[in-house]
């Protein structure tokens, strides 16, 4: 059963001056248990869209400006704010890409996490406490440390205490926000190690934020690439990482380092991504397409499902020129 | 902490002494000689000299300020050169006025303040914010004594409401108070929206957003202690701004406070009583500000461990880049 | 030769120079965009305007009594009315400009020259000597500005020339520390560093990049400071110890308006409202300065 799905979510920021189109219509479904990694260049719309989930864009300037959240069945988007207060931080929780200012810095940490156990399950402040401390103990803190302060720990601790936040109360689905990008390589290690294990025993469902492949290798389920605010390329693990279909997500493969192979030279992907708030024609990817045609510069692909669960957005992708056209959409 | 505390009040001893000695200074660079406007400028020479001889002023600049020093650690700021009276008590007794209504306008001017820039901030935007921006506006740009002057017109000569002058009754009060408060008030306004606007947008607001806290209890457990932060350093600045203008106020509405002790002792050159005037506010404001970063550590752990470390170093990375090319 | 390529590299000068004049431009666009920035930079330059052509606007006499006509209430003949000797208030009001532009400008040169010279010099070559003026100026910044000022300009005696002395002197510590601030902020720059990598000299980095890049603030803050500067004027002429009459002065026209609150409210209001209009306009022009200068800090 799907937990999560997400249909057609476009969200846009509006300023006077001009629109960005952060999110474009793009379709996710987790189901329960399951771990999906999004996985895109910065700028491409994920935290936009993991914040929509939660009914966080910052508005203004942001506006869902359509589309529906399924959690559960019911859509996030028509939540009223209530509804919505009890399902964040009990039922879906976030963490955070930077840990180094996600925490209140005058308060302390066992009280920070102490404070969502409050809020959602109703129980004395000194029992929330106690399972506040429990929490640290499990994320690999010592309970002792509870009435220690935010800048009395390191990078990597600190976003030990906001996994403790966003686990404190087993939530059903955790959003993880890059969780590690801001970390050093040996914590990163830990810090997934740790999640994965709590995971596993909470049997929580994860989407993953990150721009990593190795991470989305080591511990998703399903991947999902984006691009300029929409999914250019989903699927499991083995149809991402063994058929990859879409140029962009070959050009992020080609892009990563191989230790067995020497090379002068790296082979990025050419170009940037677009300024979302003037995206280009037809398919968004093709100024920086290494097999860009004439049809990608003004017809949108719709996605086809090359087989079954990996979808492509691509007009050369499906086996056959118009696979667009085709029986699936 | 403990340790902390003593050392910025030695501090504080030194900036003191360090008031004196300029205070002391300001006067003796005076082109006017102090002996012409006591005993009168067309007075005969030897009584002039016998003048000079008396207050000690024929002696060299650091005799004479070396003396003060030494009466100044004995506890006494000496005597008035005009009424010949004990400058310390001659403080002492006009003090507590003063004091009062200082510290009557700032607790004004935090109660009004805080909660105005606070709404103005939430409220990001909205006709409140502006209302509140716009007399802020006007209120850091009035001068007190004008409005002082308006409010007596209103409040006194209009209405009859409140008495235009003294303080003999509590309704003496309020008036002044008020004048010396809207600077203040405005400027407590000011800091308090920024500040407040600022913290909003951090993302540990974002982090209690997410936990599914109600946006009232992010605002008072999250954000307003925060943003007090940088809030209490402008209400410890504030009260400079206040003992001065208490002074100009005192004129305005005719009471006998520091400050117009010390507008007295200008007009008749009586240095000793200046210089214990001058003295005497920046106690308070050194007081003051030490009180304030005590203050500071209750509400900042990170100010607190700073505090604990401080006796070590002073850190600070500076000019390192210059020996590459050595 | 390694050294050479880095100098050409990193040779920033000519595309700092268009970039600080895009720069200005820049920040004159937001400020147009911002009305009420704008209607303060009107506002001050209007009342610049009056108090430099005050002879031509107005066909009076500031200090030409006509015992006649005291106490006249606003009227065609005389817009604010008359004081109690006669003279118009309006008149003395645009004279009072000049003088309140001119002290305020001579006491914010002062504060900035020498506080500004101390703070950025002592800051750059930080060490003992910046700890010592530092300490200095604490003890002078913990003196009330205004006692400060009342106790130099008790000293030094009345008149226009040593209010601006007092007011700039007792300015001096709020300049330094201002411009200490944003140097430090600019020291740890990667392009000063960049800079002394290149061999670049202390001298001619403080000139090239650390001065360039402080002067947003000190634009700003110098736009604010004129409007306390006016206002430490008045407060000063208003307790006698500023400028002396007859210079027409709003403070001191406050002052001996005072005598007459009881009968001749116009005495006493349109001074003030003077100061208070001034001081407005300087403030929001300074707010709106600040903001064009830094976009972060408005949203």
């Amino acid at each position: 059963m799907n937990l999560l799905e997400m249909k057609d979510l476009t969200v846009q920021y509006e300023t006077d001056k001009e629109t960005v189109y952060a999110v474009n219509g793009i379709n996710l479904t987790i189901k329960e248990g399951e771990t999906l990694g999004l996985v895109g260049e910065t700028g491409a719309g994920k935290t936009t869209a993991a914040l929509a989930i939660l009914q966080l864009v910052p508005d203004p300037p942001g506006k869902i400006k359509g589309g529906e959240i399924l959690f559960d069945g019911a859509d996030l988007n028509r939540a009223s704010a209530k509804e919505m207060r009890k399902i964040r931080g009990g039922q879906i929780s976030m963490i955070f890409q930077d840990p180094m200012t996600a925490l209140n810095p005058i308060m302390p940490v066992g009280e920070q996490i102490a404070e969502v156990i409050e809020l959602h399950s109703e129980c004395s402040k000194a029992e929330a406490m106690t399972r506040a401390m429990r929490m640290l103990e499990k994320v690999g803190i010592q309970a002792e440390r509870a009435s220690e302060y935010p800048h009395q720990f390191s990078g990597g601790m600190k976003q030990r205490v906001v996994i403790a936040i966003a686990l404190a109360c087993n939530p059903r689905l955790l959003i993880a926000d890059e969780p590690t990008t801001a970390l050093d390589v040996s914590i990163q290690a830990q810090v997934l190690e740790m999640m994965g294990e709590i995971k596993q025993e909470l049997n929580t469902s994860v989407l993953l934020i990150t721009h990593d492949l190795g991470v989305v290798a080591e511990i998703c389920d399903k991947a999902a690439i984006m691009y300029a605010g929409e999914i250019v390329e989903a699927g499991n693990l083995e149809d991402i990482f063994d058929h990859t279909e879409h140029p962009y997500t070959q050009g992020l493969f080609d892009s990563i380092p191989k230790l067995d192979v020497k090379c002068d030279r790296l082979n990025p992907i050419r170009g940037l991504t677009p300024n979302p708030a003037q995206l280009p024609e037809g398919c968004k990817f093709h100024p920086r397409c290494p097999r860009c045609t004439e049809r990608c510069k003004i017809e949108e692909p719709k996605a086809v499902e090359v087989s079954p669960g990996h979808l492509v957005k691509c007009h050369l992708c499906g086996g056959q020129e118009g696979g667009s056209y085709g029986s699936v959409g | 902490m403990a340790k902390y505390v003593i050392k910025r009040f030695l501090m504080m001893i030194l900036v003191l002494f360090g008031v004196l000695f300029v205070v002391f200074s300001i006067n003796y660079i005076s082109p006017v000689d102090p002996v012409d406007v006591i005993v009168g400028a067309d007075a005969a020479p030897e009584i002039k000299e016998m003048k000079r001889q008396e207050l000690g002023l024929d002696q060299p600049y650091w005799a004479q300020l070396g003396n003060y020093i030494k009466q100044v650690l004995t506890g006494s700021l000496g005597t008035s050169w005009n009424t010949k009276t004990d400058v310390m008590n001659d403080i002492l007794t006009r003090f507590p006025t003063t004091l009062k209504m200082s510290i009557m306008a700032i607790a004004l001017a935090t109660a009004v303040g805080i909660p105005l820039g606070i709404i103005s901030a939430v409220k990001q935007n909205s006709l409140l914010d502006y209302i509140c921006t716009f007399l802020a506006l006007i209120g850091a740009s009035m001068p007190s004594f004008w409005l002082g002057l308006m409010l007596i017109i209103g409040f006194s000569l209009n209405l009859g409401w409140l008495p235009a002058t003294g303080v003999a009754t509590w309704q003496g009060y309020i008036l002044p108070v008020i004048a010396i408060g809207i600077y203040p008030i405005a400027t407590i306004t000011r800091t308090t929206r920024a500040s407040m606007l600022e913290v909003i947008r951090q993302d540990y607001i974002r982090t209690a957003r997410a936990k599914g806290m109600m946006e009232k209890k992010i605002i008072t457990k999250h954000a307003l202690k925060n943003a007090l932060i940088p809030v209490i350093t402008i209400v410890g600045m504030q009260l400079g701004f206040v003992l001065g203008g208490v002074m100009v106020i005192e004129a305005v509405f005719n009471i006998s406070g520091v400050g117009s002790l010390l507008k007295m002792a200008i007009g008749a050159k009586d240095n000793p009583t200046i210089t214990g005037c001058v003295l005497f506010s920046s106690f308070a404001m050194c007081t003051v500000n030490l009180l304030v970063d005590i203050l500071y550590a209750f509400i900042d752990p990170r100010i607190k461990a700073q505090y604990a470390k401080s006796g070590k170093k002073r850190g600070k990375p500076a000019g390192q880049g210059g020996q590459l090319h050595a | 030769m390694l050294k050479e390529k880095l100098k050409r590299k990193a040779n920033p000068a000519k595309e700092l120079d268009f970039r600080s004049q895009s720069q200005i431009k820049d920040v004159w666009m937001r400020l147009r965009k911002n009305k009420l920035a704008m209607a303060g930079l009107i506002i001050v330059a209007l009342i610049v305007l009056a108090a430099l052509f005050a002879g031509v606007i107005t066909p009076y006499d500031f200090d030409k009594q006509d015992l006649r006509a005291r106490f006249t209430y606003p009227c065609l003949e005389h817009l604010l009315g008359t004081d109690n000797m006669g003279r118009d208030i309006l008149t003395r009001i645009i004279y009072g400009a000049r003088t309140s532009l001119l002290v305020s400008l001579v006491a914010v040169a002062i504060g900035l020259i020498i506080g500004g010279a101390l703070g950025a010099t002592v800051t750059f070559y930080g060490g003992k000597l910046e700890e010592t003026v530092m300490r200095c100026l604490d003890v002078l910044m913990s003196i009330p500005p205004l006692i400060l000022a009342v106790a130099i300009s008790a000293s030094l005696g009345v008149g226009k020339f040593n209010c601006a002395v007092a007011i700039g002197v007792s300015s001096i510590p709020s300049f330094a520390r201002i411009i200490r601030a944003s140097v430090l902020s600019i020291k740890d720059q990667e392009y000063i560093e960049a800079a002394t990598a290149c061999g670049v000299s202390k001298i001619k980095t403080i000139f090239t990049h650390v001065i360039p890049n402080s002067l947003a603030p000190i634009m700003v803050q110098g736009t604010l400071k004129i409007g306390d500067a006016i206002m430490m004027i008045s407060s000063l002429s208003f307790i006698g110890l500023g400028v002396q009459p007859p210079t027409p002065e709003w403070g001191s026209m406050l002052a001996f308006g005072r005598d007459y609150i009881r009968e001749f409210w116009p005495i006493v209001t349109f001074p003030g409202a003077a100061i208070m209009i001034t001081l407005i306009a300087f403030n929001v022009l300074g707010d709106g300065l600040r903001d064009a200068m830094d976009p972060r800090l408005k949203q």
